[in-house]
């Protein structure tokens, strides 16, 4: 199913559409939700739902857009957005491994960094910040060795001098 | 505008984690409690946002074809190679009118990447684009691609070519010549009747998203407005208080502008008209500024009628365009099908789709009933044996639910049935029901191991209030076995309007509570196009609880066949 369909399924009969997104993509969805909040498999849960319930609510302004990126933002964003809260309400330690999560550059800005890469180091790019893969396993999705993508990155981190995400869902500007 | 991000995050893969029928499940609850409550989810939505959908093709994937290519002399009609691939994505090729405009541009044929037909309407241009890719060993590649009109780069305009993808698919037509084709709106630009065109791609990745590494250079071309397009503006016709300030009729589209400024709430419903009132088309319901498909040939009449929302049976006003033909081949039925695929009113589209009289039959591997006979449904096997929370008394491999239907009965409303405004479902109740009948029947449901969903959250309260509990309840949905079916190709969704076990007051109308094994009497109403009803021309689906692997999400009806009914 290609996205105009499936934008116009839940657009007109949003029961299937939703559950024809889930299949399309709720496994990414997961993936990117599970890799932020693996330790609250709860609010994991919730914010998957909040992805759909977004991509159901932006159904009519979504059309045209790449529904998957679209979906891999906002899940990032909004479980990434949770993990800030539980960090400030329940006390609990800022791990490496969560503050390198944090730590993804801000829509514009990531705009921005794309434009100074070349297409293999994009997608190392995405991966990291928008996938939210480790550095491991991105080298071993890669073929390539850990320093060589941490050198890579580093090249991109230069213009990050935003710490934190924006907060809310993203948006798709046509 | 955001370009490079969206387009490596959606190229990109990642190792994804399994995702469950029971998570899904547990998430479509949370969804359709919200969305349920936002809008009346499983309605066909009233919303007359039908722009772009109005233009929007049902495309369906299909695997390519080698041996067709090898026998289509691509280069000569790319667009019809594309066409029989299933393949043309915008809404503008839908009749095949911007077909027969396409003129050839002069390019040499050897060379790696060219433009090589163009059709330019003064709104949108259309060109079909070929590509030598030897390092491709897919059947397509996703073309990434900048496109710029003398020198600068049109904004995207989502209208009218139905929609845009920031890359174009090429498919292979022969050895390593790839084609597709490029549609964008460029009128924001504003070119002349003659301009330069430069496509410069970018990348060329795989399904798999492996980038090839040779990318060949622009392709430029000068592009020609259609003089054969007969673009013809009418502006200003006045009837009635409607004014239609624009009809713009071209082979790509037909653009309508109207102005209607008295207090209320109305619809605006477009209907052509070939002069005998046999092609007589009513298009669809939507905003006063529209776009809607290429005028059929033989198009004579365009009129544009003013209905208010609330009563569908006379137009308050309307204005009526004479124009001097169409363009695209398809016919009034075509142009119809097309069009009902937007989104229009619930109601209309009904009675229209009933008054065609195309029979309703199952789909290829689905099966018909008659009434009295008993469907066997696996909706809520496979969530209760995922399901693992107090389940042990229901971990039947063997569980079903079974559903028979019998007692119909026919009736002019459900007042008339004896049912009163506040026990009905208010989304599934046409506007008009001079044109439907209120059709019953009895509902006799056994679950066998098939409780439906149990579990801790919102439902709970419907799961305590159910007096006859026996510790084993759960939550079942009516809809999953009561479908009213007016075409089995593609499910719009309908409401239903009457559900006798109907739980309103808890979360949703259509809940009801039942045991591990359990049996229940109910009685469900429809409101059903009268010509259906009379015909016998219309289905009950029953969701059997499989999906057909021909399509990415289509539930699997048994359905039963309803006798024809006269009064």
């Amino acid at each position: 199913m290609e996205d105009k369909e499936l934008l116009r399924l839940l657009r007109k009969d949003p029961d299937r559409g939703t559950a024809a997104a889930l299949d399309l993509y709720g496994g990414v969805v997961k993936t990117v939700v599970w890799r932020v909040l693996y330790n609250f498999p709860r609010d994991a849960e919730e914010c998957i739902s909040d992805a759909f319930l977004k991509l159901w609510k932006n159904r009519k302004r979504l059309d045209g857009a790449p529904v998957r990126a679209w979906l891999i933002v906002t899940a990032r964003n909004t479980a990434v957005d949770r993990l800030r809260k539980l960090l400030k309400d329940n006390s609990i330690s800022l791990t490496e491994e969560m503050a390198e999560m944090l730590a993804a550059p801000e829509e514009g800005e990531a705009e921005e960094i794309l434009e100074l890469l070349s297409p293999a180091d994009r997608e190392i790019f995405v991966r990291k910040y928008y996938f939210l893969e480790s550095t491991a396993q991105i080298a071993a999705a890669l073929g390539r060795t850990e320093s060589d993508i941490n050198s890579r990155l580093s090249r991109g981190r230069k213009s990050l001098r935003k710490q934190l995400i924006q907060e809310g869902e993203c948006s798709y500007d046509h | 505008m955001t370009t490079n991000l969206w387009r490596t995050i959606q190229a990109a893969q990642t190792e994804e984690f399994e995702f469950s029928d029971a998570e899904k499940e547990r998430i479509m609850e949370n969804l359709k409690k919200e969305t349920h409550r936002r809008s009346g989810f499983g309605t066909v939505l009233k919303s007359a946002a039908g722009l772009a959908a109005a233009f929007v093709m049902l495309v369906t994937a299909s695997m390519f074809n080698p041996v067709l290519a090898a026998n289509i002399p691509f280069m000569e009609n790319i667009v019809g190679f594309l066409r029989q691939n299933h393949a043309l994505d915008s809404g503008v090729y839908s009749n095949g009118a911007v077909e027969k405009h396409m003129v050839p541009v002069s390019v040499e044929t050897d060379e790696a990447f060219s433009i090589r037909d163009s059709y330019f309407d003064g709104t949108v241009l259309a060109v079909t684009i070929a590509a030598r890719l030897p390092e491709a060993d897919t059947e397509t590649v996703e073309m990434q691609f900048e496109l710029e009109i003398n020198g600068e780069t049109p904004p995207i305009q989502i209208e009218p070519v139905g929609g845009y993808t920031p890359t174009a698919t090429l498919y292979r037509a022969e050895d390593s010549c790839f084609v597709g084709t490029v549609v964008r709106d460029i009128s924001a630009v504003a070119p002349s009747s003659e301009f330069a065109l430069t496509i410069t791609p970018t990348s060329f990745a795989s399904p798999n998203g492996d980038f090839l590494s040779l990318v060949p250079s622009a392709a430029a071309a000068e592009i020609t407005q259609n003089e054969d397009a007969d673009v013809y503006p009418v502006k200003g016709i006045q009837t009635d208080g409607l004014t239609i300030t624009e009809l713009r009729a071209t082979p790509a589209f037909t653009y309508v502008n109207t102005e209607f400024t008295a207090p209320g709430t109305y619809t605006y419903i477009l209907t052509l008209d070939s002069g005998e009132k046999l092609d007589y088309i009513r298009v669809g319901d939507y905003d006063q500024q529209c776009y809607y498909e290429a005028l059929p040939v033989g198009t004579k009449y365009v009129t544009i009628d003013v209905y208010e929302k609330a009563d569908a049976r006379k137009p308050v006003c309307s204005a009526t365009v004479t124009v001097t033909d169409g363009y695209s081949d398809g016919d009034a039925v075509k142009a119809y099908e097309d069009a009902r695929t937007g989104d229009g009113s619930q109601s209309d589209w009904l009675v229209e789709l009933a008054r065609r009289g195309i029979p309703v039959t199952p789909r290829e591997g689905e099966t018909a009933v008659e009434l009295g006979e008993t469907i066997i449904s696996r909706t809520y096997s496979e969530t209760n044996q995922d399901q693992t929370k107090d389940s042990a008394f229901y971990l039947d491999p063997d569980a079903v639910t079974e559903i028979t239907y019998d007692n119909m009965q026919v009736y002019a409303s459900h007042t008339d049935a004896g049912i009163d405004d506040a026990d009905m479902n208010e989304s599934g109740i046409p506007d008009d029901l001079s044109e439907y009948r209120f059709v019953t029947f009895d509902v006799h449901i056994e679950t066998k191991g098939t409780p439906g969903i149990r579990e801790d959250g919102h439902l709970q309260p419907e799961i305590e209030a159910y007096g006859e509990n026996d510790g084993t309840a759960g939550i079942q949905w009516i809809e999953n076995y009561a479908h009213l079916i007016l075409e089995t190709d593609f499910n719009f969704g309908i409401d239903i309007p009457y559900f006798s076990g109907h739980m309103r007051g808890f979360t949703n109308y259509y809940h009801f509570a039942s045991n591990a094994y359990d049996s229940h009497d109910f009685v469900v109403g429809f409101y059903v196009p009268t010509a259906a009803v009379e015909s016998g021309n219309w289905l009950i689906g029953v969701e059997n609880g499989e999906h057909n692997p021909d399509y990415t999400f289509h539930t699997v009806y048994t359905y039963y066949t309803i006798p024809p009914y006269t009064e």
